[in-house]
């Protein structure tokens, strides 16, 4: 009779395992796409919406387009990073595990995307070039999410890795078939890209919420560390406290000044309605899961 | 969750919501191969069963005891002072949690 071998899971994910080039350019991709993400993306559309604010204060129209053209400079930062990182990282795969399993596919696409996006720079792309550069990132994304399912077998991992991926592949599916059908020529509308477009949106809100079923485990009572639990308790306390507070907080403010709880009101509904004109449903609704998750990862990350 | 996995969830929610832009899809594609680098790995913690422990003791063991990651992550061995003590330096030099000095064990030992 052979005994159960009692184990236990270690993580091999540490950042601190890759090379020193990796680690920096990784953090800086993702600290230069967060700052490119508010300053280009959202504060550009932000400052579209000032108009009739900007014709009483003067500061408003050379502030706005400083912040926007700091977030171009840093959209063309991204871009190079971008290139940087994927390079030492299909270097990188290849090191460790040669030229086998999803690598045969993943590594040649790679490779593919990063010449296609510098061809595209030279000869701009037309239907068929973009419609190839989405199908190739979308052949990509499947094997890499293959990977991912293969190698986490809980349930919440793979609940959280399908639904992005079908939330993505349907933004893609959308973009591959438009552009194929404009390619041709015909008139007649392409199948199922509206529903794809739509319920690919709709799934990648359902993703960034799973991703808190996934990987929120650091603010879980149910730990034996005690140092853990106090934190999540901390987090907790805190979240419903804030969160119990927004609930009545119009109602305080009416009572204490009903003035200044008008034009809180106010500047609430003009940043939410920018926050989904800006930013789309798809970032707006789990705005507060993602904020949170933020929290989570910065607190906890090992 | 490995950090790595936590940047990789980060680039794959900002770039995700809409790829209009071509840097936008190359940020997801390297966020989800981030979040393929985080890998659970089943280790041994505790005595191996009977039938596949070794009789003689090889480079990895000093002693007859496990190396510096297995003694002082099962919790009931010793302390990590002591296992560095005892495995003097030979077998896994700095980093207890290193993965490369744990892929170099013996056979029976790799899970």
């Amino acid at each position: 009779m052979i005994a159960t071998n009692p184990t236990i899971d270690r993580i091999t994910g540490k950042i601190s395992d890759q090379s020193l080039l990796f680690q920096y350019t990784v953090k800086l991709v993702l600290i230069v796409s967060f700052s490119e993400l508010i300053l280009y993306r959202l504060v550009s559309r932000l400052g579209m919406h000032l108009s009739k604010l900007a014709q009483a204060h003067e500061w408003i129209i050379p502030t706005f387009t400083a912040l926007t053209q700091i977030g171009q400079w840093l959209l063309n930062v991204v871009a190079i990073l971008l290139f940087l990182a994927l390079g030492v990282g299909v270097v990188s795969r290849m090191a460790g595990r040669g030229f086998v399993g999803t690598n045969m596919i993943v590594v040649p696409c790679v490779a593919l995307l990063l010449l296609l996006t510098v061809g595209f720079l030279l000869i701009p792309p037309a239907f068929l070039g973009s419609a190839i550069y989405n199908f190739v990132a979308l052949v990509a994304l499947i094997c890499l999410m293959v990977e991912y399912l293969s190698t986490h077998t809980e349930w919440s991992h793979r609940a959280m890795g399908i639904t992005y991926l079908l939330g993505i592949g349907g933004w893609l599916y959308y973009q591959i078939v438009s552009t194929i059908y404009g390619f041709i020529g015909t008139v007649a509308a392409p199948p199922f890209v509206y529903e794809a477009h739509r319920g690919g949106e709709g799934l990648l809100v359902l993703s960034s919420i799973l991703v808190m079923w996934a990987y929120g485990r650091g603010v879980s009572f149910r730990t034996r560390n005690q140092r853990q639990r106090r934190r999540a308790i901390w987090f907790w306390a805190t979240a419903g406290s804030v969160f119990t507070l927004m609930l009545f907080l119009d109602y305080l403010l009416n009572r204490y000044d009903p003035g200044m709880a008008t034009n809180i009101r106010k500047a609430a509904d003009g940043i939410g309605w920018i926050f989904q004109f800006g930013m789309g449903y798809t970032f707006f609704l789990p705005f507060a899961l993602l904020h949170d998750g933020l929290v989570v990862l910065v607190i906890h990350g090992h | 969750m490995g950090r790595l996995a936590g940047y990789g969830l980060g680039l794959m929610f900002i770039a995700g919501y809409a790829l209009l832009y071509s840097n936008l899809t190359l940020m997801v594609v390297l966020g989800a191969m981030l979040l393929t680098m985080d890998r659970h790995r089943r280790d041994a913690t505790d005595s191996a069963p009977a039938t596949n422990a070794p009789m003689i003791s090889t480079p990895g063991f000093i002693g007859g005891r496990t190396y510096l990651t297995d003694l002082c992550t099962t919790g009931n061995r010793m302390n990590e002072p002591t296992a560095r003590r005892l495995i003097s330096g030979r077998a896994i030099s700095g980093n207890a949690d290193a993965p490369s000095g744990f892929g170099r064990l013996p056979g029976p030992f790799l899970l």
